[in-house]
């Protein structure tokens, strides 16, 4: 049976783990992908969807207004990963630069390593913006509440995060 | 609207947000802009690109590390005699027979109360008490006539 959110938020707050282990089976990987994309790092990624989670469920302790869960766990997703961003000052591409050698010669494959690279030199605000577009098929309404900003605003940051994805990209390109 | 509203519009188009509308007039657009339209056949291509990067799943021991730190650890089963705080751990099997062993013990000691110390207490007790009770009642019959003798004491 494939219970919605919020019922399953109702009863692991109602002291139901069985709810929780479902929910977190549900967006384990969405989160850790997400972490993973912003920091570039598995490593530091699955750091955050432990933390995630483990914040999640403390709440049950201390209770918080939820009105979407996805959308809660993807702002606390998304605020770990910028606190860990400003931290280091740096955001890792080792896995990237691993992964390079395990990719073979083909010309798609290279493609995808150049488009990794240029992700992982965008700001943060652009690389949150495509990730939740691309790869976690958010609409511009549900990020735009994840973000904060208002539907305008989101289509105009996805446009300039696409121009600064294709200048970055061809840059790379250029150099080989 | 210019150049720039455009692009924005295709940007949109990829993410599938445009408006019937919208799609209509950067189409008319796009036939008579080549700087617009080689922009959106070089987004197009980078979308492309962007869609092969595939997801990748939770590191399995990850999975089990998180699961472990949150309802496994409230889940653990409190063990048998727990209320001795851990000073004495016994295996699970030992302890269940114990309290079994007890509570035939007590089951036996309901029901053949002889065969312990405080039952054959409870049965001597009435006895001691009867004999307390007793009385002796003395008939004229019973009466022993005494006789005094009376003389000098040397």
């Amino acid at each position: 049976m494939n219970l919605d959110d919020d019922v399953l938020l109702r009863r692991f707050q109602n002291g139901d783990h069985n709810a929780f282990e479902t929910l977190f089976h549900r967006y384990k990987d969405q989160t850790y992908n997400f972490a993973y994309r912003m920091l570039g790092n598995k490593e530091t990624a699955g750091d955050i969807t432990q933390e995630v989670f483990m914040k999640l469920f403390n709440s049950q302790k201390n209770p918080t207004q939820i009105n979407n869960l996805k959308n809660y766990l993807f702002i606390l997703t998304r605020n770990l990963c910028l606190n860990r961003i400003r931290d280091t000052k740096k955001e890792s591409s080792l896995d990237l630069i691993a992964e390079e050698k395990s990719v073979g010669n083909e010309i798609s494959n290279l493609k995808l390593l150049k488009l990794k690279k240029a992700f992982i030199r965008l700001e943060s605000d652009l690389k949150e913006a495509l990730v939740l577009k691309e790869y976690q098929g958010f609409s511009y309404k549900e990020i735009s509440e994840i973000l904060g900003l208002s539907v305008s605003a989101v289509k105009s940051l996805l446009f300039r995060a696409r121009l600064r994805l294709k200048e970055v990209y061809e840059k790379i390109n250029s150099k080989r | 609207m210019n150049c720039l509203d455009f692009q924005q519009l295709i940007s949109a188009k990829l993410d599938k947000e445009l408006t019937q509308d919208e799609e209509q007039i950067l189409s008319e657009h796009l036939k008579i802009c080549t700087n617009c339209a080689s922009l959106a056949k070089e987004l197009e291509e980078l979308k492309v690109i962007t869609s092969t990067w595939k997801n990748v799943q939770i590191p399995v021991e990850l999975e089990k590390q998180i699961l472990n730190r949150t309802v496994k650890t409230t889940r653990k089963e409190r063990p048998v005699l727990s209320f001795l705080g851990g000073y004495y751990k016994v295996p699970r099997s030992l302890a269940w027979a114990s309290i079994l062993l007890c509570l035939i013990l007590l089951v036996n000691s309901f029901l053949n109360p002889l065969s312990t110390i405080k039952g054959a207490r409870k049965i001597e007790k009435p006895i001691q008490e009867i004999s307390r009770v007793q009385k002796i009642v003395l008939t004229e019959r019973d009466v022993v006539v005494t006789y005094t003798v009376l003389g000098k004491k040397n």
